[in-house]
């Protein structure tokens, strides 16, 4: 059986890993970003050479199994001892094909899908960093249109022999390899982003591949199959095969719905119509697609200068506009209407500020600090004190003239934040930090506001500074508390003075009563002293008087009445006046009285 | 043949547009465009417009984006004359003054930023060089140096600009001024000592305050009470006088004055707890001694 099929499947897949690798080193070269780009298409053609390969082999293989066992059948004697048993042998090469277009050829597609996937997400990730400038150009533009004709002839070749797989590929690498070529002497020619564009291009459509592949993978899981019917060709890519064979779009679309649905859906009126008015359309469309330049909308709050061979001719307000198509007329638009705004020391743009904003925590990340001046505090006349302190200063402008803006600077919403920091800067290195922060913050701002929309005009920015609040100055992080420790000794020393106010109101107050107290007193004892004096005297008097009558026994009975009264309480112990040369023991222990818990045992006793 | 017409009807009009991109080209407002015919720079356009060239590879175009181009410097440490490091960073605008120069000497708007980077360092370290610390921030704004610094840099940098780029620098602005890590460390520690020193001032002259309020207090108290004592001691002599005076009835007789006085005393003594020991011959108690003490007849 011939083996040419496998012959060519090899020599696509060698054609393949041959691009590959030129492309690969012609990136390193050159530091096109296009080059690197190009490497999947080269990679999925050697993939799909080399699946399309081992079906040939497999299949040639099981064709001459089959003529030799149908060749044994024939020549077999009959009779003989052993009789040879009939059936596929376990391990036939028939039994490995089937092994491998069951299991090996659907895997292909899911895999393909994730390693292009994950190619295109390193290739994006590539894009976005910067490299040197190109070099050798012209060498792999001519390098790179070798590449396309290489791969187109031998596409058609494929295609021609029926082997859309690998012809696809092929013919999708020729296009790529085109696209990159192109691009890449459009940078020779003065067009640098044709470069970047093409590499964005050919990205994507390795994603669109990436896509398909999984959408295949997913359609094949779910095609109705008939017995003896079509073997898996989920790796083929039918937007591969629109690409490489344009005359026959149709015939593509209708083969791909045939072959996911079973049957002939390509006989229907509806292609057929498709075929023939499917280019007509196309044209149109771009036509009807280049013509919608003449239209132009502005939104509200955009206004827009029209140009007309690159030369300003007019001024446009927001609405619907006609113009001449691109390129003879252009529109350049600017947010004119809209107040523009930026914040000056908050470090990473677009942060939003904490609901509770307190000195001691930080509100945004990368907090600026500038430097203010302080007052000399010591003798030493060189030496210039400085403070920090942070700024969150929003910044509000508008466009006012459209020109300006546009044409005197590249990046005039850049130049206005310049100017706005160096007027802060300026600013600030002459304030005291507590003129920055106390009650003069209104004039401040003002002089600031002032400061950059002069700086804006003898720019010619076109701007008019509407707004610059000076709300966020605070000490930085690092030593609010020790600012708002002041507040706290502050706070402390009203407390001391008020805690003093207190007791001394309370010892004047008690003082006060004290020494009413102490006069009272002794307005009470000279009330008493003489009235009980005046008292005593009128009594003794009496007494006197009294006693003058019956002095003994006046006396007597006085004596005896206090000495009644006196002891009659008292514990009494009477002496015998005999009793002179006797010692007396008196328990001076005993009680006087019955205490309470006394009375108890009293009881008992009587 | 319908089919093949309008396909070469469209593929006409893609070469016929393709030939007109490579002998047409517009310079838009704000560009500069420089044509070199066999790598050779012929001609410079800066006014926007229509033109015509010969087309690749006769003739090529470059294009520059002629406005002001603003370059921010890095924020950058530096010495003032008097040895202070400080932080610099500066921004300046400039625009292709040359643009056939500018094409040979740089080539890319990038590139040009890269080298006046290096030259606006260069000249901004020298000429911050000659000016003290001071000259930055101070509250003295007479001291205040900063548009003369600005305007010494941008002098430097100009000539150099545009003999070796082909550009003018057309203005140069000192962005921010700040401090290195470590100083930065010190001015927080100098800012927290001084509001240390606030704060311990707040607090003595409070605890002062108080002691103050205290002491005057105390003074108005005493004051009070010696008065008060003062008053007492006269109001209690008057009252003593009093009694004095009352009491001079007893000197008629005085005996009797004494035993009603010890009367008193003797029960105002008893009266509390105590234990007596009194003899048999103590009246009336001598009743105790039976007949020996019954009244005679």
């Amino acid at each position: 059986m011939d083996k040419r099929n496998e012959r060519t499947a090899l020599l696509a897949a060698g054609v393949a890993g041959l691009w590959l690798g030129a492309d690969f080193s012609l990136a390193r070269i050159t530091q096109l970003r296009v080059l690197p780009a190009l490497l999947p298409y080269s990679a999925l053609t050697l993939v799909i050479a080399g699946v399309v390969y081992l079906r040939e082999r497999f299949s040639r293989r099981t064709e001459e199994n089959k003529r030799d066992a149908a060749l044994a059948a024939t020549e077999r004697v009959s009779g003989s001892i052993f009789d040879e048993q009939t059936g596929d042998e376990p391990f036939s090469i028939a039994q490995t094909r089937q092994q491998f277009e069951r299991f090996v050829v659907p895997a292909i597609a899911p895999l393909l899908a994730a390693g292009l996937a994950t190619w295109v997400w390193s290739l994006y990730r590539q894009l976005q960093q910067p490299v040197a400038a190109p070099e050798q150009r012209l060498l792999a533009a001519a390098f790179l249109a070798g590449q396309a004709f290489t791969t187109f002839l031998f596409s058609r070749y494929l295609l021609g022999i029926k082997m859309r797989g690998p012809g696809i590929a092929l013919g999708v690498m020729c296009i790529a390899a085109l696209l990159a070529g192109a691009a890449t002497l459009a940078g020779e020619m003065g067009y640098p982003p044709a470069d970047r564009f093409a590499a964005l291009t050919l990205v994507t459509f390795t994603g669109i591949l990436a896509i398909e592949n999984f959408i295949n993978f997913l359609a094949e899981l779910y095609r109705p199959r008939r017995r003896g019917g079509e073997f898996c060709q989920s790796y083929e890519s039918r937007l591969g095969g629109l690409l490489t064979e344009p005359g026959a779009w149709a015939r593509n679309i209708a083969g791909a719905l045939d072959y996911q649905f079973g049957f002939k859906v390509s006989d229907t009126w509806l292609f057929h119509f498709l075929e023939t008015a499917l280019l007509p359309l196309v044209i149109f469309q771009l036509v009807v697609l280049y013509l919608l330049s003449c239209l132009v909308f502005l939104a509200p709050d955009e206004a827009g200068i029209l140009e007309h061979f690159g030369k300003p001719v007019a001024q446009l307000t927001s609405g619907a506009h006609l113009k001449l198509p691109w390129p003879f007329e252009t529109v350049r638009r600017f947010p004119v209407n809209r107040v523009l705004s930026f914040r000056i020391g908050q470090g990473q743009a677009g942060q939003v500020e904490p609901s509770v904003i307190v000195w001691s925590i930080p509100h945004v990340q990368g907090e600026e600090q500038f430097l203010v001046a302080a007052p000399r505090s010591g003798t030493d006349t060189n030496t210039v004190p400085v403070n920090l302190v942070a700024f969150n200063i929003p910044v509000e402008y508008q466009i006012t003239n459209i020109f300006s803006f546009a044409y005197n600077h590249a990046d005039a919403a850049q130049l206005v934040e310049q100017i706005a920091y160096r007027s802060l800067t300026q600013e600030a290195a002459a304030r005291d930090l507590f003129d920055l922060m106390g009650d003069g913050q209104t004039r401040i701002a003002n002089s600031l506001r002032q400061r950059i929309q002069t700086e804006t005009d003898h720019r010619q920015l076109g701007v008019e500074i509407k707004f610059v609040g000076l709300q966020g100055v605070h000490p930085p992080t690092q030593v609010a508390e020790a600012f708002e420790s002041v507040i706290g000794a502050l706070e402390q020393k009203e407390a001391n003075i008020l805690a003093a106010h207190a007791a001394a109101g309370r010892t004047v107050t008690l003082a006060a009563a004290n020494s009413t107290k102490a006069t009272l007193d002794a307005t009470g004892y000279r009330a008493q002293r003489t009235e009980i004096s005046t008292a005593e005297a009128q009594r003794f008097l009496i007494l006197a008087q009294t006693a003058s009558k019956s002095p003994r026994v006046f006396r007597t009975n006085l004596y005896l009445g206090v000495l009644a009264d006196a002891l009659a309480e008292t514990r009494k112990y009477i002496v015998p006046a005999s009793a002179v040369n006797e010692v007396i023991q008196i328990n001076f222990e005993e009680k006087l009285r019955p205490e309470l818990f006394d009375l108890g045992t009293e009881k008992k006793e009587k | 043949m319908k089919r093949n017409t309008l396909l070469l009807a469209a593929g006409g009009l893609v070469a016929a547009l393709f030939i007109l991109l490579q002998v047409l080209f517009t310079v838009r407002e704000g560009e500069a465009v420089v044509v070199t015919t066999f790598g050779k720079p012929v001609r410079a356009i800066t006014d926007a417009g229509l033109y015509t060239r010969a087309p690749w590879p006769v003739q090529r175009i470059y294009r520059f984006d002629n406005r002001v181009h603003t370059l921010e410097g890095a924020f950058e440490e530096t010495l003032t004359r008097d040895g202070k490091n400080i932080l610099v960073a500066v921004y300046a605008g400039w625009r292709i003054q040359a643009p056939i120069q500018f094409l040979e000497r740089i080539g890319t708007i990038e590139q040009a930023e890269r080298n006046l980077d290096a030259l606006l360092r260069s000249q901004k370290n020298a000429v911050l060089g000659q000016f003290p610390f001071s000259a930055l921030v101070n509250t003295n704004t007479a001291e205040v140096k900063f548009e003369q610094i600005e305007q010494q840099m941008l002098t430097a940098v100009q000539p150099e600009a545009a003999n070796r780029y082909g550009v003018t620098v057309q203005f140069l602005g000192i962005r921010k001024i700040g401090l290195p890590e470590s100083i930065t460390e010190k001015v927080f520690a100098r800012m927290k000592a001084e509001r240390e020193e606030i704060a311990e001032r707040y607090r003595s002259e409070g605890e002062g305050e108080a002691i103050k309020i205290r002491a005057a207090a105390d003074s108005q108290r005493n004051q009070l009470l010696a008065q008060a004592e003062a008053d007492a001691k006269r109001i209690r002599a008057e009252g003593d006088a009093k009694a004095a005076e009352s009491y001079q009835v007893f000197e008629k007789n005085p005996e009797l004055a004494m035993f009603l006085r010890k009367l008193e005393v003797l029960e105002g003594t008893l009266k509390k707890k105590s234990t007596v020991v009194l003899s048999t011959e103590t009246e009336p108690f001598d009743l105790l001694q039976g007949d020996k003490a019954l009244p005679k007849k």
